[in-house]
């Protein structure tokens, strides 16, 4: 009986582990809109809330924002994993101007 | 100026406490449980003879009772454990020697760091308005 | 296949899925292939499953009394009462391990189903983390500490049973409750650690941080306020907290996390002290390792620390190994964690908020002081001290009451600064409240400074949070809402803020019962006859009857006490009882407790010393009552806290 049930779980597992890789890739890139989507809030409430605390001025919170939509739809559409911190950018950006 | 009595009251209240934690604080109305409370239990694990009811916690508690009474000091009756079972049977550690150290250092390093905190804040927020 | 078998053989699938887990997501992300990294999080999803069925043939074996299990005979027997066996499980060394491993699994489970779509890009290293944490625990029973460890010869048809001092009811929920909250403090380690390696550490990406953090801090919360329940219900000598150091190390990651929870406001708010809580986090873990080495390694004497074993020396190493591996990350990814946003005013709530953290860290700092001391002073000095309750005291009692001053200043200040009139306005009355208060108690009582000046500041806090919710709700009430109605309103608007200040009341009445007891008990002993009455405060204490009953496993002596009030009528009956058990050599005291809001009555039957003569300890510790209440308002207000809402504010 419990050999029963150890076996039963290994094969559980195996499926499960192996399940992803005969699915195809196409429900991946449905959520890559959904996700860019999502992306685009954070970018905007990152910079939102640099413009209410005073430490970015108007101009460069409208520049940052063209800037970092790109690069998220970019980033979305190539698959790249390689990622540029956002608040990188904003911190550049900000000493170039100063 | 309304900041800086701010500062200064938090100054005030933190050396009132300061000099009501050193001042000693009998902790129970009953001057015997308050020694009780400093005496471990040799036998039990990380009892005090005040916590312990193990019939050698008792016996020693007995022991307390009756120096009290021939009207020894706290100190006294604190030597007599010490030297009969070793500086471990306290339960905390005398005013003494390497001892001092597990008192005086916390004491010093919060206040220090606490100075050089306040003197930090106060400087970056200067520098910022 | 026995069940023994079947048990270690899924902690060895477990084992095996952790490492697949592991490699697979890091194979996952440097090829970019995300097959590799669904498949890494199906094993992990797997990992609760294997871990779980393991757990429950433990326990299937506690429950059939099958002792041919090592860990089974050690802590069960024929005659213990049956509800326990369901608990047995965790109340040994190996047994708990799997219970921790059990949690692990489950977190990584829950954490993985209810994360926010868009913390995508740092799950792979997320899951490494976590299922490399959960190994580490698989790998020590595998290898070490097997649960599932048999008797090959002279099968035991009795076990030496459960020790005495955990059967009780809190055996049901201080255990595992303590234990999960280490464990899970986890989670928002590896969030964090997941953010700052894929370069996602914004400000703005925290709300599951500070969820899954609430929720680990009030688990741990709990935990720790039950210990001292049971401790004051069981241990029979009227205290509550003793500064323990298995209390101990499960205190300091609680209060780095306390320390953290109110950073992460901070962050969220204005972007600043992101090194600072980093750091917290990375300190709460690397404590929390602190704990299992302790608890484990047996280094230090205490009621109830594990066996001593060997296996400490794994988990100083495991815990070594947390520390290198944080400050590695920290290191190699301070730029991108350092922000240059600066404090700009003294009097502003982030400094409020910077200051409750130095404070949490202080006490942190001398608990473990206290702790290590006189371990340091055993390794170079070879002299043997003993660092009790009475340093802890002294030491961490002023710090406590600076906490609470600050528990009550901090949530009246504003951002970035306060004016003026914004000071006066929101501390002129509180202040003068706690004036009145420290007035009052300092010329009553007996015992003027200390308690006053606790009580002061407990009035000052609490008549902040009241002035602030009248405030707050007087709005509401002019324009004709009814005032209770205002009062549940204004919570629900605000549910953070107010779920705060519920938090902050259930601290208060914690430390109101701590000051009652502390600084107002009454205590007496006296050698008394069955027949005979004691006196003490309001109460007088019949002996009723002493009686003996035998077990098997123990020698009962009962007691049973009439109290009665002034006019002599009966108003209570007590039982109080010492019990000694021969296999374990130790005695368990229960004390006859008779609760109110004002004050406890607490008899201790310390010596039965014949037939019908006793020695008793007699104390009345007022307020502790409080104490006990705070637990469920604190829960209350965490899940106010928690509670989301269906439109989110930006």
């Amino acid at each position: 009986m419990n050999l029963f049930i150890l076996i039963l779980i290994t094969i559980a597992c195996v499926v499960f582990l192996i399940f992803p890789f005969y699915r195809k890739k196409e429900y991946r890139k449905d959520n890559n809109q959904a996700y860019a989507e999502i992306r685009k809030k954070k970018v905007l409430l990152e910079l939102t809330s640099e413009l209410e605390n005073g430490t970015i001025s108007k101009d460069q919170f409208n520049e940052l924002k063209e800037e970092l939509f790109k690069i998220e739809s970019i980033k979305i559409s190539s698959n790249n994993e390689e990622t540029d911190p956002i608040e990188e950018i904003i911190k550049l950006k900000k000493n170039q101007d100063v | 100026m309304f900041k800086k009595i701010k500062l200064n009251l938090f100054i005030l209240v933190y050396s009132l406490i300061l000099i009501g934690c050193i001042s000693d604080v009998d902790e129970n109305n009953n001057r015997n449980y308050d020694l009780y409370s400093k005496i471990m239990c040799p036998v039990c694990d990380g009892q005090t003879i005040g916590e312990s009811q193990a019939s050698i916690a008792n016996d020693m508690k007995n022991i307390v009772d009756a120096n009290i009474s021939d009207g020894k000091t706290d100190d006294e009756i604190l030597k007599y454990f010490e030297d009969r079972y070793g500086t471990e049977i306290l339960s905390a550690p005398p005013n003494n020697g390497t001892n001092t150290i597990v008192w005086v250092t916390p004491f010093i390093l919060i206040s220090l760091s606490f100075i050089i905190f306040s003197v930090w804040l106060k400087k970056s927020a200067k520098g910022n308005s | 296949m026995s069940i023994s078998n079947l048990g270690l053989s899924l902690l060895v699938i477990t084992m095996n899925l952790c490492i697949y887990s592991i490699i697979g997501s890091i194979i996952g992300i440097r090829l970019g292939n995300s097959q590799i990294k669904i498949s890494a999080k199906n094993a992990a999803y797997c990992t609760f499953f294997t871990t779980l069925i393991s757990s429950m043939c433990l326990v299937y074996a506690f429950v059939t009394n099958d002792f041919s299990i090592k860990y089974v005979f050690m802590h069960s027997n024929l005659s213990m009462d049956p509800a326990y066996t369901w608990v047995a499980m965790y109340a040994g060394n190996e047994g708990s391990l799997l219970y921790i491993a059990l949690v692990i699994s489950l977190s990584i489970l829950l954490v993985l189903l209810f994360k926010p779509k868009d913390m995508y890009e740092s799950e792979p290293h997320l899951i490494a983390i976590m299922s490399g944490f959960l190994l580490f625990f698989i790998g020590v029973m595998v290898f070490f500490a097997n649960p599932f460890d048999t008797f090959q010869t002279n099968i035991p048809t009795d076990g030496r049973g459960m020790n005495p001092l955990l059967a009780h009811p809190g055996m049901f929920s201080h255990p595992p409750l303590l234990m999960a909250g280490l464990a899970t403090i986890s989670i928002p380690f590896s969030l964090i650690t997941s953010m700052i390696l894929t370069g996602t550490f914004r400000n703005n990406g925290l709300d599951f941080v500070r969820t899954t953090s609430l929720i680990v801090w009030s688990i741990l919360g709990v935990g720790l306020l039950l210990g001292s329940w049971w401790a004051y219900t069981i241990l029979g000598w009227g205290g509550y907290w003793v500064w323990d150091p298995i209390e101990n190390v499960g205190l300091m990651p609680w209060l780095v996390m306390t320390a953290f929870i109110h950073s992460i406001i901070v962050q969220r708010r204005r972007g600043m002290f992101r090194v600072w809580n980093v750091l917290l986090i990375f300190l709460a873990f690397v404590l929390a390792q602190f704990g299992m080495f302790i608890n484990r390694g047996g280094p230090v004497v205490s009621v109830h620390s594990f066996a001593a074993s060997t296996l400490g020396y794994i988990f100083l190493g495991f815990m070594v190994f947390s520390a290198l591996f944080c400050s590695l990350i920290f290191i190699a990814n301070y730029n991108k964690i350092y922000s240059d946003n600066k404090i700009e005013s003294v009097i502003s709530r982030e400094a409020a908020f910077l200051i409750n953290n130095f404070f949490l860290l202080a006490i942190t700092f001398v608990t473990l002081w206290g702790l290590i001391f006189p371990l340091i002073n055993e390794v170079f000095y070879n002299e043997t001290v003993t660092v009790g309750a009475p340093y802890y005291n002294a030491v961490n009692g002023p710090v406590i009451l600076l906490l609470l001053f600050i528990m009550g200043i901090g949530p009246n200040l504003s951002w970035k600064g306060t004016s003026n009139s914004n000071l006066k306005t929101n501390l002129l009355y509180p202040s003068l409240i706690a004036i009145i208060t420290f007035t009052f108690f300092f010329l009553s009582s007996n015992k003027p400074f200390m308690s006053s000046l606790a009580l002061s500041s407990i009035a000052l806090v609490l008549s902040t949070i009241i002035f602030e919710w009248f405030r707050g709700s007087r709005s509401l009430i002019k324009n004709g809402t009814h005032w209770l109605y205002a009062f549940f309103k204004l919570i629900s608007n605000n549910r953070k803020k107010y779920g705060g200040y519920i938090v902050h009341i259930s601290i208060l009445l914690v430390a109101l019962g701590v000051v009652g007891i502390n600084f107002y008990q009454v205590k007496i002993d006296k050698v008394v006859s069955v027949g005979e009455r004691i006196e003490i405060g309001n109460y007088k204490i019949e002996i009723a009857e002493i009686s003996e009953n035998n077990f098997n496993d123990r020698r009962e002596k009962v007691a049973t006490f009439l109290i009665l009030d002034s006019n002599e009528n009966i108003i209570n009956t007590l039982e109080g009882n010492n019990t000694f058990y021969p296999t374990f050599n130790m005695a368990s005291i229960r004390a006859g407790i008779l609760s109110s809001p004002i004050e406890d009555l607490y008899i201790i039957p310390s010596d039965f010393i014949d037939n019908d003569t006793m020695k008793l300890i007699i104390s009345i510790n007022p307020l502790v009552w409080w104490m006990w209440l705070g637990g469920p308002i604190f829960i209350l207000g965490t899940l106010i806290s928690l509670w989301p809402r269906n439109f989110n504010k930006s």
